[in-house]
């Protein structure tokens, strides 16, 4: 061998083999967590959240999870800091949750295990301080009338 | 600037704002996913935040241009980032502070004796060494002088920007003034590098949240940058990555491969050699990054970034044609992906040709 240059080189490039459309295999592994996540819920009332972002999934496998899991009876809209969209997906206790930003892209989606998703109840510290609003405001209707 | 009417909890100061304790949710839920802590830490996160009191900051700026300030102090406000950068008690900051002349000085030491041993030192800029420190003074007293004196009853220092957490670019070659880091100086304090020229906001406010959050400072790398936001490369998490495995790459800023998007690699982009979370936090809320915006990475959160040859030379080499530049290109290859050394090989064949 006379020089560096006559070391064969070869490209193996990854492009081809996985695409937004490859189908990984991750959507199967993730029903069977999300089935041991239910069954936690079921027997010990367990939640758990599954940050979506954090996977190496695909277009096609958030998909293809999205059409196993199907849709349930329960849709909610919320909106806070940007628009939340969350459903129970066709399997109860089964929460698929779309936080998205201010500029309506999606920030983080999630699959949330509970009887109800942490983002819909409403916190006691906001009751608390509804409580005081109303009392005030109803102060000053009485004020002005 | 201490208020005393000001809420003691973050939970207040989100009331004070009318703002639900869904939207703040939601901000911890997008902070643990960046942060890549486990997504049931978010509603656990919330509440111990909720519940943090104001945590007293004292904000030395040294050899700097008021970037990394401006950085975090112009994020997309009225933002959840910007509350929790609110809601810290910035007890000294010669920028942002309405007070002047020894008032200020006062108030520091107030602010020390009153929170010792529980303060956050947050550091911009880099330290001058050579004749005494004389280059940079503050008050009468040297950089290097009052970081030591601050140091003291800290009880971590957040490095904010590339030169105080690697001397940046008042370091750079023939460094006149002996410009060095924090973590040169000070050796017995924790303490984080949040590099960056400027540094990523949310990543101050995700450390600074961590902070409040658990009590100590986030996992680091071995240049003690938190690894969540610095565990990758650019060139790992780049939406360009696909082209740069194909083959395809702009060969300057105006030709089709650049209109197409390709990867900017030829054109001396840096992200292979470089950790930040610029891909995937961004700029301006999530909007864009350097690459996005079709200019290459210049590797400003590395440490000497300002030393390392052309932003606009490739990283294999310069120089090619040569067997010592193709090995340097064959090095280079190995470490940031065996398509490196394609591109080495082609150039070589293409030098080989016009010569």
């Amino acid at each position: 061998m006379s020089s560096l240059g006559d070391i064969p080189v070869t490209v193996e490039s990854t492009a081809e083999a996985f695409t937004e459309d490859t189908l990984t295999g991750m959507a199967d592994a993730l029903l069977r967590e999300i089935q041991e996540h239910l069954v936690a819920l079921r027997d010990s009332g367990d939640n758990h959240i599954i940050d979506m972002r954090s996977l190496p999934l695909t277009q096609a496998d958030r998909s293809a999870l999205k059409d196993m899991l199907g849709e349930g009876e329960v849709h909610v809209s919320i909106d806070a800091s940007g628009p939340t969209e969350i459903y129970e997906t066709g399997y109860a206790g089964v929460w698929w949750v779309d936080y998205q930003d201010l500029i309506g892209s999606s920030a983080i989606q999630q699959i949330e295990i509970a009887t109800i998703p942490a983002l819909v109840p409403t916190h006691a510290d906001d009751i608390a301080h509804a409580a005081k609003r109303l009392e005030k405001d109803i102060l000053d209707r009485g004020d002005a009338t | 600037m201490s208020d005393k009417k000001r809420p003691e909890t973050l939970g207040e100061e989100l009331s004070r704002r009318g703002m639900s304790r869904r939207s703040f949710l939601k901000f911890c839920s997008v902070l643990a996913s960046t942060m890549a802590l486990p997504a049931s830490m978010a509603p656990v996160m919330a509440e111990a935040l909720a519940k943090a009191r104001r945590q007293s900051v004292i904000w030395l700026s040294f050899q700097e241009c008021t970037g990394c300030a401006e950085s975090i102090t112009r994020s997309y406000a009225p933002s959840l980032e910007s509350l929790i950068f609110d809601f810290i008690s910035l007890d000294y900051q010669h920028t942002l502070q309405a007070a002047a002349g020894h008032q200020v000085e006062e108030a520091r030491e107030i602010a020390m004796k009153e929170n010792w041993g529980k303060y956050l030192v947050i550091v911009d800029g880099s330290i001058p060494l050579k004749d005494d420190g004389v280059y940079s003074t503050v008050a009468g007293e040297t950089n290097l002088q009052t970081l030591r004196h601050v140091a003291e009853g800290a009880a971590a220092i957040i490095s904010v920007g590339t030169c105080s957490a690697f001397g940046g670019i008042p370091k750079a070659n023939p460094n006149p003034t002996g410009a060095a880091a924090v973590q040169d100086i000070i050796t017995d304090k924790p303490i984080i590098n949040v590099p960056g020229c400027p540094p990523i906001p949310e990543v101050i406010t995700g450390v600074i949240a961590n902070f409040l959050t658990f009590g100590k400072l986030p996992e680091m790398d071995h240049l003690h940058r938190p690894l969540a936001f610095f565990g990758d490369s650019i060139h790992d998490r780049c939406y360009r990555r696909t082209f740069y495995d194909q083959g395809k790459f702009a060969k300057s800023f105006d030709d089709e491969g650049a209109r197409k998007g390709w990867c900017l690699y030829e054109l001396g982009c840096k992200g292979p050699t470089t950790y930040n979370a610029c891909a995937t936090v961004k700029w301006n809320e999530n909007l864009t990054f350097p690459i996005q915006s079709g200019h290459g990475c210049i590797g400003c959160s590395e440490p000497d970034f300002w030393d390392k040859g052309s932003f606009y030379a490739p990283l294999s080499t310069g120089q090619w044609g040569s067997a010592e530049s193709i090995a340097a290109a064959a090095v280079a290859g190995a470490a940031v992906g065996i398509g490196a050394a394609a591109i080495s090989k082609a150039r070589q064949k293409k030098t080989t040709e016009q010569g």
